[in-house]
């Protein structure tokens, strides 16, 4: 579990991070969402002890990372892409950490099999490709056997092979009881791994809801319709709690009527219907919507 | 989920970590083999030489070495030796902050001074093993090669010969704690180079009343006291010199943990 109360961290004049409250809880998989900039990085790096927070605290399994004994089985982290020094083999990479860490060394060949790098693991990270680089760091993360696992972008670079493998390795620690928070800024990535989400935008914590409430919230699902008589059946089918936008001459996005309401009312007034197809909001709709700033996002409102 | 009763990280798992980070790098042995090599094959040569009219021959030289002396002519290869181990030193710490394997060495060591001195600790016996071999085999082969070699039994002629050892070792941790403070390659070197060879270059420049009493005080000039058979009074006594230089790796390394407790990894 992963508790940050109030947590602040401001670089000169500019608040990276600005008074973020929230729990990542055990057993699920937590997505965290934010353009470049909006501070996740930071986020994590005081999770990890690495930065040292201007204000709040960021407690991991109940504690500050730092004053944990066996730091390395309680939180395992990806922080950034090829973390690694060039020079060294992946299995030497990990030796020096389960050393330093007081793990036992069964667990360096434990990682490689679970990360698919036995083949390498004699050879010097500095040929590795992006993807193998990125599962070196997910075998580092994954060497203490860690409680709490922190992944920021874990899926970059990785080809579609890694993608999924990184999505179930995600899902199983998950159900193993373990927290799984991790970062990304692929949207269709997470709507298919992450349970919950947190979203950030410039340093402030924007959400902090359920995959699915997220979608629901940014605005729903929706029923595109097309017809010659666009402009005279959306007269027809405004009201309270409906918008209907229209991007492109006969063609309606309606939202707050159902599919077979448009259908009956446009049959009754003789209208053609040439589409009538229900849509559900992405992850980037809802994402853009809940990020941008509070005049965007009031187009919701206004009827077109 | 696992739940081993293994030991919590350990001074001595912190030690094997650093080991095994020092050994896993080419450039460790490269540095560490080329310093032994140099410093003998230097000897070698000047000593082989030294009868022909070599350095010792026209008494040249910057004041206070003394050419003449075929232990200094035979252990001469020490300079080369410190460039090269003192880079080796800066190069292992800012090595991880120019790879970023600096985060995952803190995240298992969340305390950091720990791995400040590990690292010291490491390093320091890797180049004191190996220059103490490289002095004692100068040495050797400098005994063969000339005829006026003071022996190992003479008066300060052993503390010259494992000095130029423990001078390397302090060197290549000063090096180790400039790496920690500025956190970059050229910066740390540029520092130590500065501070080793430029400054007493230009300390000569100073006015003769004065200008020895900065001299000495620099790490390079108080800790060479230590390599010399005999002192002039511009200069330390050999263990007064060579503990201004511990000092001065001491207060580097105690600056380096200071700034390693409020500073963002």
């Amino acid at each position: 579990m992963i508790e940050l109360r109030g947590l602040t961290k401001r670089y000169g004049d500019r608040l990276a991070v600005d008074d973020v409250t929230v729990t990542v809880q055990p057993g699920v998989v937590t997505g965290f969402l934010g353009p470049n900039g909006a501070g996740k990085s930071t986020t994590m790096r005081m999770v990890l002890g690495l930065d040292r927070p201007t204000a709040g605290t960021a407690l991991v399994n109940g504690k500050p990372y730092a004053e944990h004994r066996d730091p390395l089985r309680q939180v395992g982290a990806l922080l950034e892409a090829r973390a690694l020094h060039p020079g060294r083999t992946a299995r030497a990479h990990l030796q020096s950490l389960a050393a330093a860490g007081g793990l036992p060394r069964e667990r360096v060949d434990t990682v490689l099999e679970l990360s698919g790098l036995t083949g390498v693991a004699g050879k010097r990270v500095g040929g590795f490709s992006l993807g193998m680089g990125q599962r070196l760091g997910v075998a580092t993360a994954l060497l203490g056997d860690p409680a709490t696992v922190v992944l920021d972008e874990p899926v970059n670079g990785l080809d579609p092979d890694g993608v999924l493998w990184i999505r179930t390795l995600a899902r199983r620690l998950a159900a193993e009881g373990r927290t799984v928070f991790f970062s990304s800024h692929l949207m269709a990535e997470m709507a298919v791994t992450a349970d919950h989400l947190v979203v950030m935008g410039r340093g402030r914590l924007v959400a902090d809801v359920s995959t699915a409430e997220f979608l629901r919230r940014a605005g729903g699902d929706g029923v595109r319709v097309r017809s010659p008589r666009a402009a005279e059946l959306a007269g027809l089918l405004a009201g309270p709690d409906v918008a209907v936008e229209s991007a492109e001459a006969g063609v309606l996005l309606v939202r707050g009527v159902p599919t077979e309401v448009i259908g009956d009312r446009a049959a009754a007034a003789g209208i053609a219907l040439h589409e009538l197809t229900a849509v559900q909001a992405s992850l980037e709709e809802a994402f853009m919507a809940l990020t941008a700033d509070d005049r965007e996002y009031r187009t919701e409102e206004q009827p077109a | 989920m696992t739940t081993t009763l293994e030991r919590p990280p350990t001074t001595a798992g912190l030690l094997r970590g650093e080991w095994i980070k020092a050994r896993s790098l080419r450039s460790t042995w490269y540095v560490l083999v080329g310093s032994l090599v140099g410093m003998v094959l230097l000897g070698l040569l000047f000593t082989s030489t030294a009868d022909d009219g070599g350095p010792g021959g026209n008494g040249g030289g910057p004041p206070g070495v003394d050419f003449a002396q075929p232990l200094t002519l035979a252990l001469a290869g020490y300079n080369l030796a410190q460039l090269a181990l003192g880079v080796l030193g800066v190069l292992l710490v800012t090595g991880e902050y120019t790879s970023g394997t600096i985060r995952s060495t803190f995240a298992a060591a969340p305390r950091r001074w720990p791995v400040v001195v590990a690292k010291a600790a490491v390093l320091g016996g890797l180049v004191l093993v190996t220059s103490a071999v490289a002095a004692l085999v100068a040495y050797a082969v400098g005994s063969a090669v000339t005829d006026g070699m003071p022996g190992l039994g003479e008066d300060g002629v052993l503390r010259v010969v494992l000095g130029t050892a423990l001078y390397l070792t302090a060197i290549t941790l000063l090096g180790s704690a400039l790496g920690w403070l500025l956190r970059s390659t050229a910066g740390g070197v540029a520092t130590l180079f500065g501070l080793v060879f430029l400054l007493p270059i230009l300390g000569n420049l100073l006015p003769a009343d004065w200008g020895p009493d900065v001299v000495r005080w620099l790490p390079g000039s108080a800790g060479g006291s230590l390599l010399r058979l005999t002192t002039t009074a511009d200069q330390f006594a050999p263990w007064t010199g060579f503990a201004v230089l511990v000092g001065y790796v001491v207060v580097g390394l105690a600056a380096a943990v200071w700034r390693l407790r409020t500073r963002d990894a």
